[in-house]
């Protein structure tokens, strides 16, 4: 079949890009340090004027919650590139999304409030929600105090994104316990134009990139309307800072060594995907990078440790003992793989302290 | 995650066939999505569980089992990386998967996870698998191995590895092992896949944006 030929011209083509992202990522570090000893007081001249590179975050998280826009981005990682086509609105308040892949199978993400959907090409619908979660949105006030903790901000040249105006922050991790960004925000609108997640050696790990957008007042029903029907839950039960703390109370496990920085963000529960198991989640951020830690009763001992890193993602599996029982913890996020396995192996359960 | 969508007649035998090719280290990214779709239901999820019950290592026939020095076959089967693969050519949509999963790099599947499954396969060939998915029937098995030989909460695999050295254990043949190995694989990408999906769903909200989204779902059928 031709799958092998294909197999190899994807080979080719991965190294065609990741030449392309090494040396784009040496231009960066050249250009990085010459940037950001120019703190540039230019970015004032915006229209709603924003003193710091902090301000122009916050500006661009509000602008997303509150501004209709269409656009294709293009999102490129260790597994290759995508086309996005995009739309974005409001309705009645809730953030109604659409999001159609350009490339390959036909696949779909939709969005709707604080639910989810993704639509497979095969047909099959799965269905998200969001529980013990609070959006950014709700956490600004402390956003630029937790930001500034773990990274520091600094104003980039003015560049073209998308054919706009875009000013570049760029976002230093203070320790090797988290990944680098380089972003780009529209100076008219905040809104996100362009980011690049880049790792300890200057590697760009995945670039989103908008190739054309547009702010239209309005965005029609039909481009909104899923390709496949999805029935959204009516009324969703949020949990509240209350229940995050009852939640935390009924783990039998806790978690050693988090990098620091990383708050609990959120926490919940799931199916594990391999047992009759519920999976204890628990969600930490610190204001950029997110990771989460799955435990579950692990009975079928059929499970050991495991690690992987695609792009910026790192995923490590591992087993712990508590007396007769096993336990399976999953640590999976945007951090560094050595990071993501320290957090693993000191899960522990609270029995043995 | 639930499935709104109407079904297909058919849906049930492509459920059972992409759950049976789960099984035998053989799904593909749609086959494994297909089943983790249905783990909702129960009656699905009873399957999943009696299918995982019976296990490859009964499928497998009792083989005669030969004295092998196991400490070394596991450092073969470690060193001898290569994820499982299938050149069938009626079974084409395998190595597109395993080859994604080249590219994330199944890092290593550690000698504590042969072992642990190795004691799953023991417990099987014997023949004692009326009760297999309760801890109850498990623990036999679990007293072959010195306490002091299972794997520690402090090292990441390093002392599980020792035992291997646990005289059940000797009497694995290396089809076995690799078996066990195989499936410990798959069962962490299932976890990995499924998790992701959630990790990126959780983020999504919490950022604000869909970015995680779209990398979690970017390396399924990334188009090449």
């Amino acid at each position: 079949m031709s799958k092998g030929k294909l197999w190899v011209l994807g080979n080719g083509l991965k190294q065609i890009i990741h030449r392309v992202v090494f040396v784009g990522a040496c231009l960066l570090c050249s250009g990085f340090f010459a940037e950001g000893s120019l703190a540039k007081p230019a970015a004032t001249s915006a229209a709603k004027p924003a003193a710091t590179p902090a301000d122009w975050l916050s500006r661009m998280v509000t602008a997303s919650a509150s501004t209709t826009y269409k656009g294709l981005f293009i999102y490129e990682s260790a597994s290759g590139q995508m086309a996005m086509r995009i739309f974005h609105t409001f309705e009645e308040g809730k953030l109604r999304e659409r999001l159609i892949y350009q490339n390959g199978p036909y696949r779909e993400i939709v969005r709707y409030g604080d639910q989810l959907a993704f639509i497979r090409p095969d047909g099959d619908v799965s269905r998200y929600r969001t529980e013990g979660v609070n959006g950014l949105v709700d956490r600004l006030a402390n956003y630029q105090d937790d930001l500034r903790h773990s990274y520091r901000l600094l104003f980039g040249s003015d560049d073209r994104v998308a054919g706009r105006e875009a000013l570049r922050i760029d976002i230093q991790p203070r320790d090797s316990h988290r990944y680098g960004y380089a972003i780009w925000i529209d100076r008219e609108t905040a809104l996100l134009l362009r980011s690049d997640l880049i790792d300890e050696k200057g590697v760009i790990l995945e670039r989103l990139q908008y190739v054309g957008i547009s702010m239209p007042d309005k965005i029609s029903a039909e481009l909104l309307m899923p390709s496949r029907e999805v029935v959204w839950q009516q009324a969703f039960q949020k949990s509240s800072d209350q229940s995050v703390q009852s939640g935390l109370a009924h783990l039998s496990w806790d978690t050693g060594w988090v990098p620091s920085g990383f708050k609990l963000a959120g926490i919940s529960q799931t199916d594990s995907p391999v047992s009759q198991q519920k999976a204890d989640s628990l969600l930490f951020s610190d204001g950029l990078a997110t990771f989460s830690v799955f435990v579950e009763k692990d009975q079928s001992r059929m499970h050991g440790s495991a690690s992987e890193q695609n792009g910026a993602t790192s995923a490590v599996s591992h087993l712990f003992r508590d007396g007769e029982d096993y336990y399976n913890v999953t640590v999976i996020g945007e951090i560094p793989l050595g990071v993501a396995e320290r957090v693993a192996v000191s899960v522990k359960s609270q029995a043995s302290e | 995650m639930s499935d709104t969508s109407p079904e297909p007649d058919n849906s049930q035998i492509h459920l059972r066939e992409s759950l049976s090719a789960l099984l035998d280290g053989e799904a593909n990214e749609l086959e494994m999505h297909r089943v983790l779709d249905h783990l909702d239901d129960p009656e699905f999820r009873q399957m999943v569980l009696s299918y995982q019950r019976i296990g490859a290592a009964i499928r497998d026939e009792q083989t005669p089992f030969s004295d092998i020095d196991l400490s070394g076959s596991i450092r073969d089967a470690i060193a001898d990386e290569p994820l499982p693969q299938n050149d069938e050519a009626g079974k084409s949509t395998k190595p597109e998967w395993w080859s994604a999963l080249g590219r994330m790099a199944v890092a290593a599947s550690v000698a504590v996870a042969t072992v642990l499954g190795v004691q799953f396969w023991q417990l099987a060939n014997r023949g004692d698998d009326s009760h297999f998915g309760d801890v109850a029937a498990v623990s036999p098995a679990e007293e072959t191995v010195p306490s002091d030989y299972l794997p520690s909460t402090d090292m990441f695999g390093v002392r599980g590895l020792q035992a291997g050295f646990g005289s059940e254990q000797g009497r694995l043949t290396p089809e076995q092992i690799s078996r066990a190995r195989g499936y410990v694989d798959q069962v962490a990408q299932v976890r990995f896949r499924a998790y992701m999906l959630e990790h990126a769903e959780q983020s999504s909200a919490y950022g604000g944006n869909v970015i995680p989204f779209v990398r979690a779902t970017s390396f399924e059928m990334m188009p090449r």
